[in-house]
């Protein structure tokens, strides 16, 4: 038996993910590419071509995202997708755009430390597992200080995200520690030398 | 005495097992807007860009608010050790989190997530504390 699959593909009730805030609208899948559209008339267009990957993550429980890299380097995500929309979706992206949708995990491992991972425009925060445990585009910093009295400590701040809601909270600074390493050997020498040095001078 | 740790550190860099056994496994009522404080798991969630991430309360140090922001501040060892290094447990790009501040716009909210929090951290303590004398 044959199967021939439906030329469009449509989700209503899907957000542009990697932000708090955001109006739904919806999504079409077409042999020609993804389009969003939102009541408030804000969209966004995805050609085949463009298309370097398709993900598939679960972001709460209840949420699933459909994670697409562009060329470049940038992430389009899109949340809203319940768990039964896995099958449609892959086939559809399989049979159209040639790509393979893949699950991808997110890191549920509770620690405060991870590698920081500059991904084209993404800074993302990753555990020893490989996984990622959150991402933010380069873009959305608005500041970041190195502290002056300890240069191991990093803070970034956040742009305002505009499209909040009341009772969205939205994270506004991050501070970053990077613990020091003991010197080797040679290097302290090295080190005591020029202190000695510059104490007889 | 010997000063012992705590069995499950979520600050040390050792193999540590993940809390939650994946996305699935946060409780039901988790949303991508709001932190969630999880007493069972010891454990608050906060939303990062769109994304929830969990965090053991052992990795908390101390919670403050000012106005409608939450700040959270973390533990942070001041060094790496050289068995550490040696262990591969600290790659270059190894970094800690050491604060995060909050907008919480709802003060009934805000109110709400900083007793929680206290609560849980208070418990925690108490606990640790607790376990610690009855190992000596």
């Amino acid at each position: 038996m044959t199967s021939v699959s439906n030329p469009i593909l449509q989700f209503n009730n899907i957000s542009l993910g990697g932000k708090v805030g955001g109006k739904r609208g919806i999504l079409k899948l077409t042999q020609t590419g993804l389009g969003w559209k939102s009541e408030g008339g804000k969209n966004e267009a995805i050609t085949p071509s463009d298309i370097r990957k398709a993900n598939w993550i679960r972001v709460t429980p209840r949420v699933f995202q459909l994670n697409i890299l562009i060329k470049g380097g940038a992430n389009i995500k899109f949340d809203g997708f319940r768990e039964q929309d896995y099958e449609s979706i892959r086939k559809f992206v399989l049979e159209n755009y040639s790509q393979t949708l893949e699950q991808l995990e997110l890191s549920t491992k509770g620690c405060n430390w991870g590698e920081v991972k500059v991904n084209g425009p993404m800074i993302q925060f990753v555990s020893n597992d490989n996984k990622i445990g959150f991402e933010f585009p380069i873009s959305e910093v608005s500041q970041s200080v190195i502290n002056q009295n300890n240069k191991n400590e990093l803070t970034l701040e956040f742009h305002h995200d505009n499209t909040l809601d009341f009772d969205d909270e939205s994270i506004v600074e991050m501070r970053f520690f990077a613990p020091t390493r003991p010197v080797k050997e040679d290097e302290q020498k090295e080190k005591k030398e020029k202190e000695k040095k510059e104490g007889q001078e | 005495g010997k000063k012992e740790s705590p069995d499950l550190d979520y600050t040390a860099i050792t193999k540590l097992p993940s809390i939650y056994s994946n996305v699935g496994a946060f409780p039901p009522e988790t949303v991508k807007n709001k932190m969630l404080i999880d007493n069972k798991k010891e454990t608050i969630l906060f939303p990062i860009y769109g994304y929830m991430v969990p965090f053991h309360i052992s990795t908390i140090k101390n919670i403050s608010k000012s106005e409608e922001y939450i700040r959270v501040n973390f533990n942070t060892p001041s060094s790496f050790t050289q068995e550490q290094i040696d262990a591969g447990f600290a790659p270059p790009q190894l970094m800690y989190i050491r604060e995060l501040t909050y907008k919480v716009s709802d003060p009934k909210a805000l109110a709400n997530n900083l007793r929680l929090i206290k609560d849980l951290k208070k418990k925690f303590t108490t606990r640790e504390s607790e376990d610690r004398e009855k190992r000596t």
